[in-house]
């Protein structure tokens, strides 16, 4: 849901747009300077009044705030909630602010770090969380890290107030599109089926398989993912751990683990 | 004279490459405290990493930092050839160490033109500073895109790369290409040239402090 309000496109009137990042490795904040071609006239559009990253002050007056990273503490979490009631329109920028991002795969080791640790580094290590599960996003950006090209075509629509909306055709199309040789053909595991495109195969594109972290496309289920691999040979686990990386598809696993409790059941 | 005591907090330095507070007590006019803290959130990596397949460690431990992604998928990939005993061909380790280069270019432009040199032309960021000095900023952004296009070319992504894996590559660049890279390479001097002459301009504070500086020596010659 968008409830973003227009602004007025005008050369005098810019959006006040700020920056942040939780935890994350900046990289989606650094796509937004790249694209060296056109970045000036990209950053011209918008008037950037706070970002740690690229210029000195900072403000708590904004139209647009995109946020980086996972949300790992309390801290965060307060931040995050001062954010939403400043600004109008709120923008997840990457996989960590979507799903959680590589920061989740914590959740599943916490057995594994010492509880001086847990007391010592962090104030609270508990599951990093995506953006949505504390306030409402306005508009997401699939990817990690962000296509910069989809960022240029999409902030627009958020200035004029339209909705945005994604692919649901999956990264395969894409693929396909570019002539690029089945990756599961040739062995790989590949996620590309099931994750929604738009990053124009980026990883498929130089043999790497994907990795589905823009997410799962909508009606995809766990036994279609299943079926596929067995006819391509490709072994279940080394999908799942893939599909667990970016914590897009965790909805899909869970499916899989009720399922696999009422097999047991049976 | 009246005594000075302040206390100076800045909380998360700006244009900084990483996370940092910079804390500072001063008692009757002397520094007794000066702090640098890394607040960075812990992400235990090292955990997230146990368990996992050995080919997907090294993307998954190229997330750790944006800017020198290149270096942590690099020195992941090593670290596994390592335990294995592999030695890849000479023309991987080539194109590794074109790749981390570029990683470096890539860092130090960002670092030097966009975080940095607003400060000594007494601009805010480095947007105002493209406005007043746009010469300057076309050059930046030309070397970036060289070290962007190149890194793109070989490691698949500028950050986070895609091809290099265990072993090897998964996909090579393409000879006629990188034939166009050597050209821009060499076309790229003067540009450098200018940056150097522009750096040596640049009024450093003196500052000297005891240092103790401490580097590791690698049992390999050639690295990567």
């Amino acid at each position: 849901m968008i409830r973003n309000k227009p602004f007025v496109l005008n050369k005098c009137v810019r959006p006040k747009v700020a920056f942040f990042k939780l935890t994350s490795c900046e990289g989606c904040q650094l796509q937004v300077f790249n694209r060296e071609s056109g970045v000036l006239k990209f950053l011209n559009q918008m008037e950037i009044v706070d970002f740690r990253e690229a210029i000195t002050g900072t403000s708590s007056c904004y139209d647009v705030a995109f946020i980086e990273g996972s949300v790992n503490n309390e801290e965060q979490k307060m931040k995050l909630i001062e954010i939403r009631h400043r600004a109008d329109t709120v923008v997840a920028l990457g996989s960590c602010a979507c799903f959680g991002g590589i920061n989740q795969l914590v959740a599943s080791c916490e057995k594994g770090i010492s509880e001086a640790d847990k007391g010592k580094i962090s104030p609270s290590p508990k599951t990093p969380k995506a953006l949505d599960e504390i306030i409402q996003v306005d508009v997401h950006i699939y990817g990690c890290p962000v296509k910069k090209k989809e960022l240029e075509s999409i902030f627009p629509r958020i200035l004029s107030g339209k909705p945005v909306i994604h692919n649901k055709y999956p990264v395969c199309r894409e693929c396909k599109q570019n002539h690029n040789i089945c990756l599961l053909d040739l062995g790989e595991p590949c996620l590309g089926s099931v994750t929604r495109g738009g990053c124009d195969a980026w990883c498929t594109g130089s043999g790497m398989g994907c990795w589905g972290c823009r997410g799962p496309i909508p009606k995809v289920t766990q036994r279609q993912l299943e079926r596929l691999s067995q006819r391509k040979g490709i072994d279940f686990d080394s999908l799942a751990e893939r599909m667990s990386c970016f914590g897009g598809f965790s909805n899909l696993l869970c499916q899989q683990t009720e399922d696999l409790y009422k097999s047991c059941q049976l | 004279m009246s005594a000075i005591n302040c206390n100076i907090d800045i909380k998360h330095l700006s244009r900084v490459e990483g996370h940092g507070n910079l804390k500072i007590r001063i008692k009757d006019a002397i520094v007794k405290e000066a702090r640098w803290e890394v607040v960075e959130t812990a992400r235990f990596f090292e955990k997230m990493l146990a368990g996992k397949k050995f080919n997907n460690l090294p993307f998954i431990s190229s997330r750790i930092c944006g800017i020198c992604s290149i270096s942590h998928n690099l020195t992941a990939i090593r670290a596994i050839e390592n335990c294995f005993g592999f030695t890849p061909s000479v023309q991987t380790q080539r194109l590794r160490l074109l790749l981390k280069h570029m990683e470096t270019l890539q860092s130090h432009i960002l670092h030097i033109f966009f975080l940095a040199a607003p400060d000594y032309f007494g601009e805010d960021s480095f947007l105002p500073f493209s406005v007043s000095h746009p010469d300057v900023t076309n050059m930046a952004l030309r070397l970036k895109m060289l070290a962007n296009d190149l890194a793109d070319e070989v490691g698949g992504r500028r950050l986070h790369p895609t091809t290099p894996v265990v072993g090897g590559f998964s996909k090579i660049p393409g000879k006629k290409n990188l034939g166009k890279f050597k050209y821009r390479l060499q076309s790229s001097l003067l540009d450098l040239i200018k940056s150097s002459t522009l750096l040596k301009k640049f009024e450093i504070p003196q500052f000297s402090r005891e240092t103790e500086y401490v580097a590791s020596i690698p049992r390999i010659p050639t690295l990567l």
